[in-house]
């Protein structure tokens, strides 16, 4: 009898729950909501705790940072700054605005709150982001509202290292609540006020009526109500754009950018990135000590035929670190390592392997950037098509990253994100002693890139960054490919102009 | 009884020990190291040095283990090194999501598949049966991502009726009791609600649901068919009884604890294999929790999700133990002996 | 007799399918001209058809043959499943027969490692192994075997505590007949029968299980086609390429439902209560 009676309580459950009519899930919220994809992780309520370019615009938005780079209109903007200048090759001057009232009513941010936050970023045990600020000195208030920064030598490119990554928050209530000011009194100056942060899931935040554009514009259309939505799998990304519950997918992959064509309830916004990808070499490994290989590595691959077939055209070659949405772009290079199968052949020969070899270890990163192992694949295929022979591997990232940081992968296939002044990345990645991972070294590149950080004349030192990037494609380092394409995917009623970077600036969007 | 549940729950303490211990040297001899993972890209050697430091990953393993095993005397499980948060309360705020998606959908299998069962075994032989195999084999045939992807394109993508995934939605009030958002919808006596939450859950749960019924009828058939061929049954038949008291009074009652047996089974299951189902639809539960944790090699939170895994499992176990005892008089004796 | 004709449907059937994989697997690559690993960018996401250059089952993202691949793939998937049968089936029944027929102290300590092998969730032990181990086909059936070998252990103990108290088996003890010669001579035959069922059932469960652990992106290595690898490769292509997924999928469907249908057929044909034991 129990039993029996439980399959009827059961049947009518289940019942309940197939035929239950299904709310109106594509119901909007009071105001303009927007919910945006996320992809990149969550981890921590703490605006110190996380390094990447998703995470710091979040922060900036809520919190608020010294100003950001508008990939649109090309130049820097303030956000809680309003005016910033170099008074001598190391020392810059930064403007706070005044009249900014904190969320909950508090003061607006003084250089003191500048100063907390440096400090934070250095002695939070939680903070990872002490690399951005690795030229600071130190930050010297001046006054309320003023204040300057020393750096440890000439930083001609401080302002963009700070914009977009140095968050700015209340010295006082940090003072107060420790820690616990994050979860609780989680306000700041930002155009968008912190609701809900949910580690992995989502974060909430709504418009701060306080807030204006330095500029004056209007951002009467912008949401009301930003929600975060974390999705990482491409394919549900789409199906929620599709199905309207994210007005805004973020990094649609271009094997899924036709799922969005032709249809008039969605749109696709494409915008040239910055996150450069490239075949690294370990330099001091055999075989690649010889740079004839390296050369034939670079003549051996096909980089248009890539980017036209399997990346559905969604991807920009890019010869050497500098590209045309980067800072310092002036043109292509004088040379280039272009698709030449018949020199690769040749130098492999002049490099003692006319009939076949070396034999080479290809590593890629599987699932962390654009089709990343597709990729790798026919890089590989192109490689034995000119006397390589060539074993793929597709370790996990974790073990692939490892390897990779302690100098221990020969070769392998991967990028570098938010290049868009590329000096202390190229410092990192190629100067001398700047890290195992391409064990490249060249005094005349290391007394270029010195030269650069010096110089303040934008066009001198733009024709620097060209010799700089002339010696990376004579010397083949690593190779470079291209840059992946920023693909959004938006509701029809949704305006935004997505940044280079893959940001964008939320009082800029227009919800209709 | 008790003293026979009690000695149970004391044979976990071996199991733990051996658990975290292999999961300890595995975790530990693995190249990726989660002081590379937590730092940005652009990390100095000194930043990683730091980290390592905050962590204790510069400790000899076989420390790193003792004092993980005093802490778990302590019921503390340590701090995620990846949210930097306390992995007891980690766990907690998404056990409940799994545990719903997985009993929903082991209620609907059993729904589906214990009269299918039936049928199937009554009709030994016929069409019937062969039909019922065939849909509990194809259950079993279809990989479940590949389902639960094609359910999404159909009905997120193409008939937007359903979502695609996740859970509530933001701005919806529903104060949390148990986590699990059915029960508290209903103490709450937010009825409003429920159709939102069922919204949410049938396509995970149905996903889940289709490859276990399979196993629940084809078994619940094969427990009916031994009970028919006992004793007693031919003699209630010889006796006149009806066919449809039969089976009330005498098949169903004796083919339950097969039948609980597999259930709770498949709850176990369900609750650690729920992980590629919660991936697909971004499921905010244990185990897309567990996936991250195991990409940046976050050794407390793997151990402590795995740990609680274990607990499940063994207290699943526990109660299926004590369902035997209630409604098998001859386990009953037979414990009393 | 209608019970085994109804029986006979299902060997029919299951064999069928298994027949058809197998001729994919031995002739796939003879019917196709193209060599399943070879790329040709210029042709890539060609749909099924005759006149498209001998492909005839369409072409991928990167211009390979979908037929020479379904070829090899069920070529790999065969070898997986074979292997993680093998392995689990014969260390599983070792080790249960052995841990039940010893009994005693070295019975419960062979259980509990048992039950800690058991606690794991699968995929964990899996990412662990190919973590440590690196992905190579080796290391996935070794994987995905490392669970499988339960059901058998279990089996195979529960029959050994039945036997070792037997006469014939007391007989042979006091003969003077080693454990070893005893486990093999009347342990090992009385479990012939279960043994198989399981291990049908279990080749269709790694087979899907390989291709969960590629969807998760821990398959094998690129270069070696999979089902599961394919399938899980495909899945951004399904609305617009679908002949890119959905021929993997039904090569994995197909497989797994012949086996499982074998595996039933047997089931009945064997011993029906062995469904009662089989996890």
């Amino acid at each position: 009898m129990k039993v029996r009676a439980s399959l009827t309580v059961a049947g009518a459950l289940a019942l309940a729950g197939l035929s239950s009519p299904v709310l109106a899930q594509n119901k909007p919220a009071a105001g303009r909501t927007m919910t945006i994809t996320a992809t990149e992780p969550m981890t921590t309520d703490n605006p110190y705790g996380e390094s990447a370019a998703p995470v710091y615009s979040l922060w900036c938005h809520t919190y608020g940072c010294l100003g950001r780079y508008d990939h649109v209109r090309k130049k820097p903007v303030g956000i809680l700054a309003e005016k910033w200048e170099a008074i001598d090759p190391t020392t810059w001057r930064f403007t706070l605005r005044k009249g900014l009232k904190r969320h909950d009513g508090g003061p607006g941010p003084t250089s003191a709150d500048v100063v907390h936050s440096l400090k934070r970023i250095r002695t939070d045990p939680e903070s990872v982001q002490s690399s951005f600020i690795a030229m600071v000195e130190k930050i010297v208030p001046v006054d309320d509202h003023t204040f300057d920064v020393v750096t440890k030598g000439p930083a001609v490119n401080l302002v963009m290292a700070l914009f977009d990554r140095l968050i700015v928050t209340s010295a006082d209530l940090y003072e107060k609540h420790g820690r616990e000011a994050d979860k609780k009194f989680a306000v700041g100056w930002g155009p968008y006020r912190l609701e809900e942060y949910l580690a992995d899931r989502r974060v909430a935040m709504r418009k701060n009526p306080d807030w204006t554009e330095p500029d004056g514009s209007s951002t009467a259309q912008s949401p009301d109500l930003v929600i975060l939505q974390q999705m990482r799998e491409p394919e549900q990304r789409i199906n929620a754009l599709l199905n309207n519950e994210v007005q805004v997918a973020r990094l649609v992959p271009p094997q899924l950018v036709r799922r969005l064509e032709n249809r008039s309830d969605v749109k696709i916004v494409k915008t040239g990135g910055i996150e450069v990808m490239f075949l690294a070499f370990n330099n001091k490994m055999e075989p690649w000590t010889d740079v004839r290989l390296r050369k034939a590595v670079a003549h051996a691959v096909n980089r248009p035929l890539i980017v036209e077939r399997l990346l559905g055209g969604y991807a920009e070659v890019q010869d050497g670190l500098v590209g045309p949405n980067q800072f310092c772009f002036t043109g292509p290079p004088d040379r280039a390592n272009a698709y030449d199968p018949a020199k690769a052949k040749a130098l492999l020969a002049e490099a003692g392997y006319a009939s076949g070899g070396p034999e080479i270890d290809f590593y890629t990163a599987v699932g962390r950037y654009v089709s990343d192992r597709q990729v790798a694949e026919v890089v590989a295929q192109m490689l034995r098509q000119v006397g390589f022979k060539v074993k793929l591997h597709t370790p996990e990232y974790a073990n692939f990253w490892a390897d990779v940081r302690r100098g221990r992968s020969p070769f392998y296939y991967m990028g570098r994100g938010s290049i868009f002044d590329p000096s202390d990345s190229s410092g990192q990645l190629f100067g001398t002693g700047g890290s195992p991972r391409v064990q490249y070294s060249n005094p005349k590149f290391d007394q270029l890139l010195a030269a650069q950080y010096a110089e303040q004349d934008e066009e001198k030192r733009c024709q620097l960054w060209r010799q700089i990037n002339q010696v990376l494609i004579d010397d083949v380092p690593s190779h470079f490919m291209w840059t992946h394409s920023v693909v959004t995917g938006l509701r029809a009623n949704v305006d935004l102009e997505v940044g280079s970077s893959g940001e964008f600036w939320l009082p800029d969007a227009k919800m209709k | 009884m008790v003293r026979a549940i009690a000695w149970r729950v004391a044979g976990v303490v071996p199991v733990l020990f051996l658990v975290t211990l292999v999961l300890f040297l595995l975790l530990r001899l693995a190249p990726g190291d989660a002081a590379d993972l937590l730092v940005p890209d652009d990390a100095t050697e000194a930043e990683i040095q730091r980290i390592r430091e905050r962590w204790g990953l510069d400790r000899p393993w076989i420390e790193q283990y003792a004092s993980f095993l005093l802490n778990l005397m302590k019921l503390d499980l340590g701090r995620s090194y990846r949210y930097g948060e306390d992995v007891f309360a980690l766990i907690a705020s998404r056990v409940p999501a799994t545990i719903e998606l997985a009993s929903l959908a082991l209620l609907v299998a059993a729904v589906i598949a214990i009269p299918l069962g039936i049928l199937a075994a009554l009709r030994k032989g016929k069409a019937l049966d062969g039909a019922v195999s065939v849909f509990a084999i194809a259950g079993v045939s279809t990989p479940t991502f590949w389902l639960g992807i094609l359910l999404v394109l159909l009905f997120s993508a193409e008939l937007q009726l359903l979502p695609s995934g996740g859970r509530l939605p933001y701005g919806v009030q529903l104060p949390e009791r148990t986590g699990l958002h059915l029960v508290d919808a209903v103490l709450a006596g937010r009825f409003d609600l429920i159709g939102l939450i069922l919204s949410q859950l049938v396509l995970p749960v149905l996903t889940l649901a289709f490859s276990m019924v399979g196993i629940i009828s084809r078994i619940t058939r094969g427990a009916i068919i031994d009970v028919a061929q006992e004793e007693f049954i031919t003699t209630s038949v010889a006796k006149g009884l009806t066919r449809g008291s039969i089976i009330r009074h005498h098949l169903l009652p004796n083919a339950t604890v097969p039948i609980t047996t597999i259930l709770g089974l498949e709850l176990g299951v369900l609750i650690s294999g729920s992980i590629i189902v919660e991936v697909v639809f971004s499921w905010p539960g244990l185990g897309t929790l567990l996936y991250q944790a195991i990409s940046v090699r976050d050794i407390p939170l793997v151990t402590g999700i795995v740990v609680t895994y274990t607990t499940l499992f063994i207290l699943i176990n526990v109660v299926i133990d004590i369902i035997y005892f209630a409604i098998d008089p001859r386990i009953r004796a037979s414990q009393g002996a | 007799m209608r019970k085994s004709d109804f029986l006979n449907t299902k060997f029919i059937v299951g064999i069928t399918c298994l027949a058809v994989i197998l001729i994919l697997a031995v002739f796939g690559n003879l019917i196709s001209a193209h060599d399943p690993s070879e790329q040709d960018l210029m042709s890539s996401l060609q749909p099924p058809g005759f006149s498209n250059g001998g492909y005839y089952l369409g072409t991928d993202h990167l211009g390979r043959d979908i037929l020479s691949r379904m070829a090899s793939g069920a070529r790999v998937s065969i070898v997986i499943a074979t292997a993680i049968v093998l392995i689990s089936g014969v260390f599983g029944v070792i080790y249960g027969a052995m841990s039940g027929y010893w009994g005693g102290v070295r019975d419960i300590v062979l259980q509990k490692i048992v039950e800690t092998f058991w606690a794991f969730p699968p995929i964990l032990l899996a990412l662990a192994i190919l973590a440590f181990f690196g992905q190579s086909l080796a290391n996935i059936i070794l994987a995905l075997a490392i669970q499988r070998w339960i059901p058998y252990c279990r089996i195979a103990r529960a029959q050994a505590l039945v036997l070792r108290n037997r006469e014939f088996v007391a007989a042979s003890q006091i003969m003077g007949a080693s454990t070893g010669w005893v486990v093999t001579r009347h342990i090992l035959p009385n479990l012939l029968s279960a043994a198989i069922v399981i291990a049908t059932f279990s080749m269709a469960g790694a087979i899907l299980a390989e291709a969960s652990l590629s969807f998760l992106g821990l398959g094998v290595p690129p270069e070696i086609p999979t089902w599961g690898g394919m399938l899980a490769e495909g899945r951004s292509y399904v609305v617009g390429a679908w002949w890119i997924a959905v021929f993997p999928g039904l090569g994995i469907f197909f497989t797994v439902l012949g086996l499982n249908l074998l595996g039933d057929w047997l089931r009945d044909l064997l011993d029906p209560r062995a469904a009662l034991n089989l996890r």
